[in-house]
């Protein structure tokens, strides 16, 4: 028995494992999808090493305010004496984490909302209709001080919980408006409407069928509420209701604008977060266009050159 | 012979928004009075805007009548919802007019099958099922369309496996909603054939709407001729082809186009 | 009778890139247009017509590409010009009407001003030739004041006449019809047809037109050419495709019409599915279907024939044999 149990978990690895491996061969398909994912999966390895091999505390105000990078501090050092580089190294996994629980979080939000209100009656759809209007109308601004100061208020360390939940009460609605009309475009189709004449229920519709035709659309709603997350980070931190003492790209960002870095010359404090970020929000862009690319091939451009001589080929034979 | 499927004085209003505050309602059907009898293919002819295509989606419930009554084997069954309206609906089927667009793009034609019979108990081996209906609609071998998806047929075996989809369920009505105006011609009469052996051998009635005259005439026993939501002329399909009372018939049964003719 | 070609079609090669490759849709097409006259090209979904419309007026877009030939117009290679001497040719010598062509026209302009633009895109002064845009608005059936309309007023059948009057605005040579009435409703659709012949007659215009119903096509055509996976496999007047078909495929196509009065018994069902150009099949491309086929059809690709009767060309070995087989 335990052996043939043993036998099925292993092919069940395998299984895994295949899987996987078509699927990144369709990300490779692509080269806008094949570079995106390069990069993130680069940006990933650099934030985990960050969390077990930064060289100094990224902390700690141990070096002289605002060296240039010398051969100690290779990014040389803040304007209060931290080192950039363990900054930068230490500070990718919670940008990171931050920017994916955003991303993965308010997805599934508007995933939720959106479906249930394209597919529901009349009357249920207008009422999420306008909650949805209410947090799209309400400038983002005034939803991040309001529920900001109030988990700042509570006193307790949350870590990045307050932040991530700022971010995705501000950014689900835009998400849950767009699933809202794709789903509303998609019911009407013959196809659904077949389904409904067949006796599929509405659960069973919405599993099946619907969540496979905007699939396309929950993958850049994705990157893009993603995205948000990262750019968010800095913005939540720049309205003075983010976590300060936490080390990530957007506070390190915040705090090199709160002491003016551009204007005294510290290219080295400023620049390296910013190109990190612009870094990660190019592999979301670009994933999203090869993943777009492959699900629609009419965006296709095929390669002439290479096409021309493999169908000269073709015909010899 | 009796009538399975009667119609009692259907009007459907649609409400049409001009502005914010104003609208107009717009009559899709006027007091339409239709039967189908047992094993019948009956014919429902009208230019676009006659109404044919809002009648079959009443029929089928996709629209509620705005006043009228259906009757379903002398049963009325205008106000069926829930479990009713879902046993009615498996009894009166439709298929739609654009192949492209009533089968969904992920899912194979096996699936497309396959939940009919699942969603209604198939008490049989349904794997023996699918194939006899793939069978039925003449796409030999089945297993070689089963893992299929819909892109990968054409435009005529795609409504072949609608047709399919639809009779799994095993309707005493099937709709059809000009099934073929979108297929090429020479596919056209292997729908229309399929369709006339569906009633001969399963005793399925059939309503075929349609525009176009030149089909009509090859299946259809009787005929009704819609014009602006109501009903102009109805008979038998020989002779109101031959006999056309109504101006709109003529004008229609003129317009069917004829390759031998010149214009 | 063989008319006075205005277009000489040579040698046309046309495909689309894809993922397997350069698919060949249109192979070695030979085809003259006879001046004064409807040429209809007529064929399955996937047998090209489309795509042989859009290479004529060199409207096809990537993934298309035309890969070699020459399509000569008055003398001149239209695959050879310049997209300079294109602009100014189009309009004024050829002319496209093309499928659902009523979205074609700008939803903010009036429809006056949009004939403007068609005149002045060609360095004509619109107000000097307003007699010309008012005849061409009634040689299609409309009344003038439609000029004054934005076309969101218009239904889809005076839209269609609207862009028909366009493409006959600065009288073209030619005008190619790609699916002119398509969408549209059938009695409409009748009158429109009828409109156009008789345009076309009154004014000698040369058309190439193109519709997926077959019937359609036969009404309209005085030369019929019947693609089929990218080749011609017969070109000939109306009278000649339906008293004297030399290909099966034409006479085939022709029986499996569904029309009033024909049991249906007696409607030809042609076995199996249109196909695209296949450079593997070193036969005839139509053997697969062919219910008279022969062991030499597969042999060697068939050749476009002329035949004993005027202007009519075939692509079959198999005649007239197969006709022996065939009842008329």
């Amino acid at each position: 028995m335990g052996s043939i149990n043993h036998v099925s978990g292993l092919e069940k690895i395998v299984g895994i494992i295949r899987k996987t491996k078509s699927t990144l061969g369709i990300l490779f398909q692509n080269g806008k999808s094949a570079t995106g994912f390069i990069i993130l999966v680069s940006i990933s390895i650099f934030a985990i090493a960050g969390l077990f091999f930064a060289p100094y505390n990224p902390d700690a105000y141990m070096f002289r305010r605002s060296l240039p990078p010398n051969s100690v501090n290779i990014l040389g050092t803040t304007g209060y004496g931290q080192d950039v580089f363990s900054q930068l190294f230490a500070g990718a996994a919670p940008t990171l984490f931050i920017g994916f629980s955003v991303g993965i979080l308010g997805t599934l939000i508007s995933v939720f909302v959106g479906v249930l209100s394209g597919f529901a009656s009349k009357r249920v759809n207008d009422l999420i209709n306008s909650i949805v209007n209410i947090f799209l109308v309400v400038p983002g601004v005034l939803l991040i001080m309001l529920f900001g100061t109030y988990f700042l208020g509570l006193k307790e360390n949350l870590g990045y919980v307050p932040t991530i939940l700022i971010l995705i009460i501000t950014g689900w609605a835009f998400g849950a408006r767009t699933f809202r009309s794709v789903t509303l475009s998609v019911s009407k189709r013959d196809y659904i409407l077949s389904s409904v004449l067949i006796g599929e229920s509405k659960v069973s519709i919405i599993f099946r069928q619907i969540i496979k035709a905007i699939m396309p659309v929950i993958v850049s709603n994705f990157f893009f509420t993603a995205m948000y997350g990262v750019m968010g980070l800095t913005f939540v931190e720049y309205l003075g209701v983010g976590n300060l003492s936490q080390v990530n790209w957007g506070t390190m960002l915040y705090w090199a604008i709160n002491d003016e870095a551009y204007l005294t010359g510290q290219w080295w404090w400023i620049l390296p977060p910013s190109l990190m970020i612009s870094a990660l929000m190019f592999s979301f862009i670009l994933l999203n266009f090869g993943l777009d690319e492959i699900a629609n091939p009419s965006l296709r451009i095929y390669n002439k050159k290479n096409r021309k001589a493999k169908n000269v080929t073709d015909t010899q034979n | 012979m009796s009538q399975i499927l009667r119609t009692e004085s259907i009007s459907k209003e649609f409400m049409v928004r001009k502005g914010l505050v104003t609208g107009n309602t717009i009559k899709a059907l006027n007091d339409v009075n239709i039967y189908l009898e047992e094993r019948e293919i009956l014919a429902l002819v009208g230019a676009s805007g006659s109404g044919k295509s809002t009648l079959a989606r009443i029929l089928v419930f996709l629209y509620r009548p705005t006043s009228g009554k259906i009757f379903f084997q002398d049963q009325d069954v205008t106000k069926y919802k829930g479990r009713k309206l879902k046993k009615y609906r498996s009894d009166v089927q439709m298929v739609f007019q654009d192949p492209y667009a009533s089968l969904d793009p992920y899912h194979t034609v096996d699936w497309h099958i396959r939940r009919p019979l699942i969603l209604s108990h198939y008490k049989g081996n349904v794997e023996e099922r699918i194939d006899e209906l793939l069978e039925m609609v003449r796409l030999n071998p089945p297993s070689y369309y089963r893992e299929k998806f819909p892109h990968q047929i054409s435009g005529g075996q795609r409504q072949r496996v609608y047709l399919a989809r639809a009779l799994a369920l095993e309707p005493k009505v099937l709709i059809a909603d000009e099934p073929v105006s979108m297929l090429d011609v020479s596919l056209r009469i292997e729908v229309l054939d399929l369709l006339s052996s569906i009633r001969e051998k399963l005793g399925v009635s059939i309503i075929y709407i349609t525009h176009d005259l030149n089909t009509v005439s090859v299946i259809s026993d009787r005929i009704y001729v819609l014009h602006d939501g109501k009903v102009v002329e109805s008979g038998r399909t020989q002779d109101v082809i031959a006999n056309p009372s109504d101006s709109y018939t003529r004008a229609l049964i003129e317009a069917a186009p004829d390759p031998y003719k010149r214009l | 009778m063989s008319g006075n070609p205005v277009m000489k079609i040579r040698n046309l090669e046309v495909g689309y890139y894809s993922e397997n490759g350069f698919n060949i849709i249109i192979h070695d097409l030979n085809l003259d247009v006879n001046e004064g006259r409807i040429l209809g090209v007529a064929g399955e979904s996937g047998s090209g017509k489309s795509t042989l419309a859009q290479a004529i007026y060199r409207s096809l877009k990537y993934p298309g590409e035309i890969r070699s030939g020459e399509i000569i117009f008055r003398g001149k290679d239209l695959l050879k010009m310049e997209t300079q001497e294109l602009r100014k040719m189009r309009a004024i010598d050829i002319s496209f009407v093309p499928q659902a062509a009523m979205n074609a026209l700008n939803p903010v302009k009036k429809i006056l001003y949009q004939f403007y633009d068609v005149l002045i895109a060609h360095g004509k002064d619109p107000e000097e030739n307003m007699e010309r845009i008012r005849e061409s608005v009634r040689m299609v059936r409309l009344d003038e004041s439609i000029l004054y309309n934005f076309p969101h007023e218009l239904s889809g059948g005076m839209k269609q006449r609207t862009v028909i009057a366009m493409s006959l605005l600065l009288s073209p040579k030619l005008v190619i019809l790609d699916e002119p009435t398509t969408g549209l409703d059938v009695l409409v659709e009748h009158d429109i047809l009828k409109d156009i012949r008789e345009i076309q007659r009154k004014t000698n215009i040369t058309m190439i037109f193109i519709t997926h119903d077959l019937s359609i096509l036969y009404e309209m055509s005085d030369d019929i050419a019947m693609l089929y996976a990218g080749e011609i496999v017969e070109k000939g007047s109306h009278s000649q495709f339906l008293k004297n078909p030399m290909h099966p495929y034409t006479y085939l196509l022709t029986k499996s019409i569904p029309r009033i009065g024909v049991k249906r018994e007696n409607i030809v069902k042609l076995k199996g599915n249109p196909t695209n150009y296949d450079p593997s099949n070193r036969g005839c491309q139509f053997i697969t279907r062919c219910p008279y086929s022969e062991s030499f059809c597969s042999e060697s690709h068939p050749d476009l024939i002329e035949s004993d009767e005027d202007d009519h060309l075939y692509r079959c070995m198999n005649f007239p044999a197969w006709r022996k087989k065939a009842t008329i």
